[in-house]
């Protein structure tokens, strides 16, 4: 029995790009950084929140009977939205029919959790599979990590944590027995990393280098984003570590898409970033410039 | 693939080899004769009035048709008068809402015919004679199927006749030796055993033309000659290639240009892999050529299914998939020998047959040398919208979900009773017609002296394909939650929204949608639900048997009809959400966004569904999924694991459709553009922008599961 609980944004089934075999992720909701770029926007948050789209909604009024807040109301016929007074109960979106309103994180425990996961264990025994922790940043929902990662152990199953590595130390050191891949991700230089993601670099790498003394393994996962951190020296700093932080088994390149640009105004928030996609030939530069420095694969999503 | 391939590939495609029919004028004289007597004598006269076509290209010769004069062969039933007639009343014409016929499948036992040769059969019908001496219907017609064989001799020989005066007239001396060896291959096979796999496959076309239906298990009938050929040296993997690449050719061409089924590619459906007899992997290196051989011809036809059984190497089922992805034709399917097998040894059918299986026509098991009766496409909600209107007062005085279920049994046992008598009644019909010329190739039909139209074959089954199964099994899961266990909504009130077609109740049916907990999340409640559904329909087949006596089992599919849209537009609201007249489901799976759990529990649902088998009849599972998982190779060596262990577990079907729901979107609003979009329906595949639109809204709804 394991009653911790975090809130869980999503759940995501047969995940091939995290880690070996088929994989269920678990997305825990809030992160200690603040990615300019961030395609999930609704994992900064440590608090639900309600996904409210406009074009799909018809104005039908039913949230507005539901809403115990009187967050949603209808003026001249149309919906308005006062997200200062949603508590994010969720009654609203169970009420839209056209799935205009979606709440987006649900308070889950260790065990409902697992019952999850473990449906899709025969998947995993049949393919190397296993489970993923993901975010958000799981490491800042420490205890719930912790619990997790334990229960998946005790249940036989790979696990993988995908993590900024922004975390305190003593919290990485005590996972090292339950973590058999590490997805550590290389947002941008060390120079711009406070402007771009909100948290300087420093600890980050140091906690990776406690990784690798640790015998952990590691792949490097790289957020590219066209003429916003994609320059040489970064490209260079991403082959530089692969190639002296022991454990490092793969750098995966995962180019900018501009996903997450409609969800933030979806949540309220004001579009800040904007960037196009990557070009085939921003990927092959990105791709060469870092193969040519290091024998690690590289893999290009 | 080399240049006479590829010029017939033209033929083919633009209709060239496509025969005519040339009328004759019958005998009077012959309405004196014993039916079966009369109908060999006629079809004789017939095929002997016939033009030997082949083209300069052809290695392999026996294209005929028939023109309807006479009861032919029975797949496409050319002649079967009372067949005809009672397709005029039930052909595509549901009866009450409930039940229609939608066509029957047959197939040829070639690898007898290879191995034995007509001289085979005709030892069997001395010997059948003996047991019906003073029998004089059963006399006549094992005398009809003899003068049949004697009329498909006097055939082939007139093809070797026609292949010596090219040969004569040939300038090339190297078309000329392919003449002389035409000729010799069509004096010696079907006649006698084939010798050599040059002349098994020329036995093969022939005798196609007397059932064009599906050529079964080539891979295993035609492996020992094959085997022979490369081990003496006498056969190159090249040549063989070759030959299975003029078969496929020439079965392509048999449908013609101007039918409506010409760009479907459900017809000569045939299997690769499976079980032998000692039950190990059955998969040999000529699957794996016949495999490569289609999969170099641009064609639509034949269409293949892989058998898979707990004994396929991982990489038979990485080559078929990677075969799949690449195959723009959508030509593969996959089925799992192990539900489907099991299902048949329990109904009563020896290891000895069900090992042999094959599939045929959209998706439906069937023996070689055997037929599948049924057909009958059924509308499965009927008996729910009849729980709901005709036993009101019954349910709105059940305190739990088991008493409501209770009655809903009674009706869907009613139901299925209905389905049954319906098509025994049709089967009686047609039974009226004789058939001397499939019968031949039918197992049976010579043992017991009867048309394969009356009951002659010993290898059957019979099948009905529910529409709305999971509309159906959606509507219990919402009772089950909404009604008894949440209590969201009274049953007074759940019924009162369908009555209003959901108008007033918008708020109820966006719940629903909402919250419901629909089948494909492999969730406890929908997955019992589903269970408790499928064994009710166990419970009901259980130990019945259909008008000839074999045993009886259902499926999903849809045919070529849309009767999926005709039921729904006739069916009222139902409590999944379902508005008034939108289409019923067909398939295994969910659609509409409703498996909201993901791809794996989707499938973990679908292969849990039915514990008792009574599904393993025309079952399809349709799987969309985001295109991106078939190019990325780390993604689709994860997709073979994936269909791996949804097969392990107990999965019966999968056909994967990997295009991208906007391109479909976008196909429908500008079709010239998007031509060349092949999409697997239901056991076919198909031009998308030609599909009707009840058909292109079905593919959309199937849920993509990106990656």
């Amino acid at each position: 029995m394991n009653n911790k609980k975090a809130l869980i944004f999503d759940i995501e089934k047969f995940a091939v790009h995290d880690g070996p075999g088929i994989r269920t992720v678990v997305f825990m909701k809030g992160c200690p950084l603040h990615c300019v770029w961030c395609h999930n926007p609704e994992s900064q948050s440590f608090k639900a929140e309600l996904f409210f789209n406009r074009t799909k909604c018809t104005n039908c009024g039913n949230c507005t009977a539901v809403c115990p807040a009187g967050s949603h109301k209808l003026f001249d016929g149309k919906h308005d939205f006062n997200r200062e007074k949603c508590t994010s109960c969720g009654m609203c979106a169970d009420n839209c029919p056209a799935e205009a309103l979606k709440l987006s994180g649900v308070e889950m425990s260790v065990d409902e959790v697992m019952t999850e996961v473990l449906k899709d264990k025969i998947f995993y025994q049949n393919s190397g599979g296993g489970i993923t922790l993901s975010g958000g940043e799981p490491l800042a929902h420490f205890d719930f990590s912790f619990a997790l990662l334990t229960a998946a152990k005790s249940a036989g199953l790979h696990t993988a944590v995908e993590t900024s590595g922004f975390a305190p130390r003593e919290q990485i050191q005590k996972l090292f027995p339950l973590v058999d891949l590490w997805l550590w991700d290389i947002k941008c230089s060390p120079e711009k990393h406070k402007d771009l993601t909100g948290v300087p670099f420093e600890p980050i790498l140091e906690n990776l280098i406690s990784v690798a003394a640790a015998n952990g393994k590691i792949i490097l996962r790289c957020p590219l984003v066209p003429g916003v951190n994609d320059e040489d020296a970064h490209l260079l700093n991403i082959a530089r570590l692969a190639n002296e932080v022991a454990g490092v088994q793969e750098i995966d390149l995962e180019p900018y898409h501009p996903m997450g640009e409609g969800k933030s105004s979806q949540l309220g928030r004001t579009e800040s970033f904007h960037a196009a996609f990557a070009s085939a030939n921003d990927k092959l530069r990105w791709k060469n410039t870092i193969s040519a420095h290091t024998q690690t694969p590289v893999h290009l999503y | 693939m080399n240049n006479r391939i590829d010029r017939l590939v033209k033929a083919a495609c633009s209709g060239d080899i496509f025969p005519p029919c040339i009328n004759v004028e019958y005998d009077e004289y012959d309405l004196k004769l014993a039916e079966p007597l009369q109908i060999a004598k006629r079809l004789s006269e017939y095929m002997e009035s016939q033009p030997c076509l082949f083209t300069s290209d052809n290695e392999l010769v026996g294209m005929i048709r028939f023109d309807g004069s006479v009861p032919a062969a029975l797949f496409p039933r050319t002649g079967h008068k009372f067949f005809k007639d009672a397709c005029s009343k039930f052909y595509n014409k549901p009866q009450e809402n409930l039940c229609t016929f939608e066509w029957q499948h047959s197939n040829a036992d070639f690898g007898k015919i290879i191995t034995a040769g007509l001289e085979g059969l005709r030892r069997e019908i001395i010997e059948a004679r003996k047991n019906f001496a003073y029998d004089i219907e059963k006399l006549n017609f094992l005398a009809g199927l003899e003068a049949m064989i004697r009329g498909i001799i006097r055939r082939s020989r007139q093809f070797a006749a026609e292949c010596r005066k090219q040969a004569f007239e040939s300038r090339s001396p190297a078309r000329k030796n392919t003449l002389l060896r035409m000729a010799d291959n069509c004096m010696r096979v079907p006649e006698h055993p084939a010798r050599n796999f040059e002349e098994a496959v020329q036995c093969l076309y022939f005798c196609f033309m007397f059932q064009p239906d599906s050529i079964g298990r080539p891979d295993q009938y035609l492996y020992p000659l094959y085997r022979q050929g490369i081990a003496d040296g006498s056969l190159t993997d090249e040549h063989a290639r070759e030959l299975l690449q003029e078969l496929f050719v020439m079965i392509h061409a048999w449908t013609s240009h101007s039918s409506g089924n010409y760009d479907k590619g459900a017809e000569s459906h045939f299997v690769i892999g499976g079980y032998t007899v000692e039950k190990k992997c059955a998969w040999n290196e000529l699957s794996e050529l016949i495999l490569d051989a289609l999969m170099e011809l641009d064609l639509i036809r034949p269409q293949i299914s892989l058998r898979w059984n707990s004994a396929t190497p991982r990489a038979v089922l990485e080559k078929v998939l990677d075969c799949e992805r690449k195959d723009k034709n959508k030509r593969i399917a996959l089925v799992n020998d192990e539900p489907r097998i099991n299902a048949m040894l329990k109904n009563g059918v020896p290891w000895e047959t069900a090992f042999d299986y094959i599939m045929v026509g959209c998706n439906e098991p069937a023996f070689q040398g055997g037929i599948s009766l049924g057909g009958n496409t059924t509308n499965i909600v009927r008996s729910l919208v009849n729980t709901l209107n005709n036993r009101r007062q019954e349910i709105l005085n059940c305190r739990n979900f088991d008493s409501f279920y209770d009655i809903y049994e009674e009706e869907l046992h009613q139901d299925l009773e209905t389905i049954l008598a319906y098509s025994n009644r049709f089967n009686m019909l047609r039974s009226m017609d004789c058939n001397v010329l499939t019968s031949l190739f039918i197992t049976g039909c010579i043992e017991r002296a009867t048309s394969v139209t009356r009951g002659g074959a010993l290898r059957a089954r019979w099948c009905a394909n529910f529409m709305g199964s999971t509309n159906l099994i959606d509507s219990l899961c919402i009772i089950k939650q909404f009604v008894f266990e949440e209590k969201r909504c009274s049953m007074e009130t759940l019924l009162a929204a369908l009555d209003a077609d959901w108008q007033g109740f918008e708020s109820l049916r966006a719940s629903i949608l909402n919250k419901g907990k629909f089948f494909g999340n492999n969730d406890e409640l929908s997955n019992g639900v589903a269970q408790r559904f499928y064994t009710s329909v166990h419970t009901f087949a259980d130990g019945r048997t259909d008008y000839f006596g074999h045993f009886i089992c259902f499926g999903n599919l849809t045919g070529y009809n849309t009767h999926f849209a005709r039921y729904g537009a006739l069916t009222q609201a139902t409590p999944d959400g379902r508005v008034a007249g939108s289409a019923l489901l067909f398939g295994s799976g969910q659609a509409n966004g409703k498996d909201k759990a993901g791809i794996t529990s989707h499938l973990l649902s679908v292969a849990h569904m039915d514990p008792t088998g009574v599904m393993c009849g025309n079952s399809i599972m349709n799987l969309t999924i985001d295109e991106n998982t078939v190019h990325d190779e780390e993604s689709f060596r994860k997709l073979v694991m994936l269909v791996e262990t949804y097969f392990k577990e107990g999965g019966l079907h999968l056909q994967l459709n990997h295009v991208s729901a906007e391109e479909l979107i976008a196909a429908r609003k500008d079709p010239d553009k998007y031509k060349s979009i092949r999409v697997r329906v239901s056991g076919f595949s198909a031009i998308f922008v030609n599909l009707t639109e009840a058909i292109q809204e079905n593919v959309i709804a199937r849920t993509v599961n990106p990656v």
